[in-house]
């Protein structure tokens, strides 16, 4: 077993100039290249996360002395309290009919917007906006939350836990063309009687039944934000729906278990060019 | 070879975005979701419970300013970042605001930080906001000033007032917010904009 730079795999074959690794009981297989030129690696000083979220949902709706009493306790460690209100709308075509439906919520966020909790009747909601301070600081205050909500609102165990990261990889728009695999290593595979698309977007899932994860994974090219800049997301939603713990240390465990998978999906979504953009 | 053919939204001529058709790639759309995604801050479906409170105006505006930052945020530096920040809220201060004044227009925002961003690197603006919610931003180099109004749809009105000798040159103009710097040249904008 050693670090491949992706994380401790064991080292199956040396080839030239090649290295092919698996990781024992999982879905892991990586070839990694002797490249001459180290391209940067984890953590980049300017992560292209524009979003980070954690979702725990519980089966149940939290008692509404208790969500109350929890809230008080979240007051002072946020800037500001605004409520707010989800719609979700269901609609039945052949009937003619719409139903919305308002769920009410809470959020506390930092004065700059970029730390939130987002409170729902039956569910909890951390966001990180970027800058993305890095993993420890963003699980910090998840931890320091998640402890109260534990000790407050007297939940079990969630029926889902979901992390989201959504990745924005802005390339500078220099010369005529931008070469969009450069960056990314999974593209749409086009038949070569499809020269020219506008536009692309690509969604796909899979389980990682060892790990009792499934991902999702989606890209898109997206309206960029910064001048002379293309952009495109990378999106990462890794979710844990079965045997989910109730105590905080197994919640943060699972919650690191995650986010190790987060890593090696993006690591292999991306390409060397990419991470140099990330590490300017 | 393939290639994905995208308008650039600041006008510096039509780029290509290139597809190289690759082994790897899936195309995953679907109509439906069976797992619904995490969602996060950015999404939007939830609205503000508007109490109509002036308070709850200013705060609403202010804090879809810096959530709108946090989308460039990986291209500015933390201390303008934060120096925008305070000039904000010290603009917004619902103490001293006067009835009828409307709270910062994002899109004028977002014209100035995306002008800051392109051309206006590491310069330190004063910044002020006008009745209607438009976004000025002054910079000093001596005694000559050059004050821009960042208004929406990528447009700006500047002013000039340059010390030549014993005179003062003044000049204004209107234009896009990409041709700001072709229209400054002669009044050498870089003793502003530069400015460490």
């Amino acid at each position: 077993m050693e670090d491949c730079g992706y994380g401790i795999f064991q080292l199956l074959r040396v080839g030239r100039g090649c290295r092919l690794f698996a990781k024992p009981d999982s879905w892991s297989v990586m070839l990694v290249t002797d490249s001459p030129r180290q391209a940067p690696r984890p953590p980049y000083s300017l992560p292209p996360i524009i979003e980070a979220v954690i979702q725990i949902v519980y089966p149940d709706k939290f008692a509404a002395s208790r969500a109350d009493a929890f809230r008080s306790k979240l007051s002072p460690l946020y800037d500001s309290k605004t409520d707010l209100k989800q719609v979700t709308a269901h609609i039945e075509p052949e009937r003619r009919k719409a139903e919305f439906q308002d769920v009410p919520q809470t959020r506390f966020a930092s004065n700059d917007q970029t730390d939130a909790i987002v409170v729902s009747p039956d569910g909890l909601l951390w966001t990180r906006l970027a800058p993305y301070p890095g993993w420890d600081v963003f699980a910090e205050r998840v931890a320091r939350d998640l402890k109260l909500a534990i000790k407050h609102l007297s939940i079990g165990k969630p029926s889902r836990i979901g992390m989201r990261f959504i990745n924005r990889i802005d390339v500078p728009a220099t010369g005529d063309v931008v070469r969009y695999e450069d960056y990314l290593a999974i593209n749409i595979d086009l038949p070569p009687q499809i020269s020219s698309v506008d536009n692309y977007g690509w969604r796909f899932e899979c389980p990682f039944p060892t790990l009792g994860l499934r991902a999702v994974l989606q890209s898109a090219v997206v309206e960029p934000e910064v001048p002379s800049h293309l952009s495109f997301l990378l999106d990462i939603d890794v979710i844990a729906m079965n045997e989910l713990p109730a105590d905080l240390d197994s919640m943060l465990s699972h919650l690191e278990k995650m986010r190790t998978l987060k890593n090696e999906l993006f690591e292999l979504s991306i390409r060397d060019k990419a991470r140099e953009q990330f590490s300017r | 070879m393939s290639y994905v053919t995208i308008s650039p939204a600041y006008g510096r001529g039509k780029t290509r975005l290139l597809v190289r058709p690759s082994s790897g790639g899936q195309f995953g759309l679907r109509v439906e979701d069976i797992f619904k995604p995490t969602d996060g801050a950015l999404s939007d479906d939830r609205e503000q419970v508007t109490g109509n409170t002036l308070a709850e105006s200013i705060f609403e505006s202010l804090a879809n300013a810096k959530i709108w930052t946090s989308k460039v945020a990986m291209h500015m530096d933390m201390a303008n970042r934060d120096r925008f920040f305070r000039q904000l809220d010290r603009l917004h201060d619902a103490e001293e605001w006067m009835e009828g004044d409307q709270p910062v227009q994002l899109e004028t925002y977002k014209n100035f930080i995306r002008f800051m961003l392109s051309d206006g690197r590491d310069s330190k603006p004063s910044l002020a906001l006008s009745a209607d919610g438009v976004l000025t931003a002054i910079w000093v180099a001596g005694t000559d000033r050059l004050t821009v109004e960042f208004q929406r749809h990528n447009r700006v009105s500047w002013v000039v007032s340059n010390t030549i000798g014993p005179n003062v040159e003044r000049a204004a103009g209107i234009t896009s917010t990409d041709r700001l710097l072709t229209n400054l040249a002669p009044y050498e904008p870089r003793k502003w904009l530069a400015t460490k």
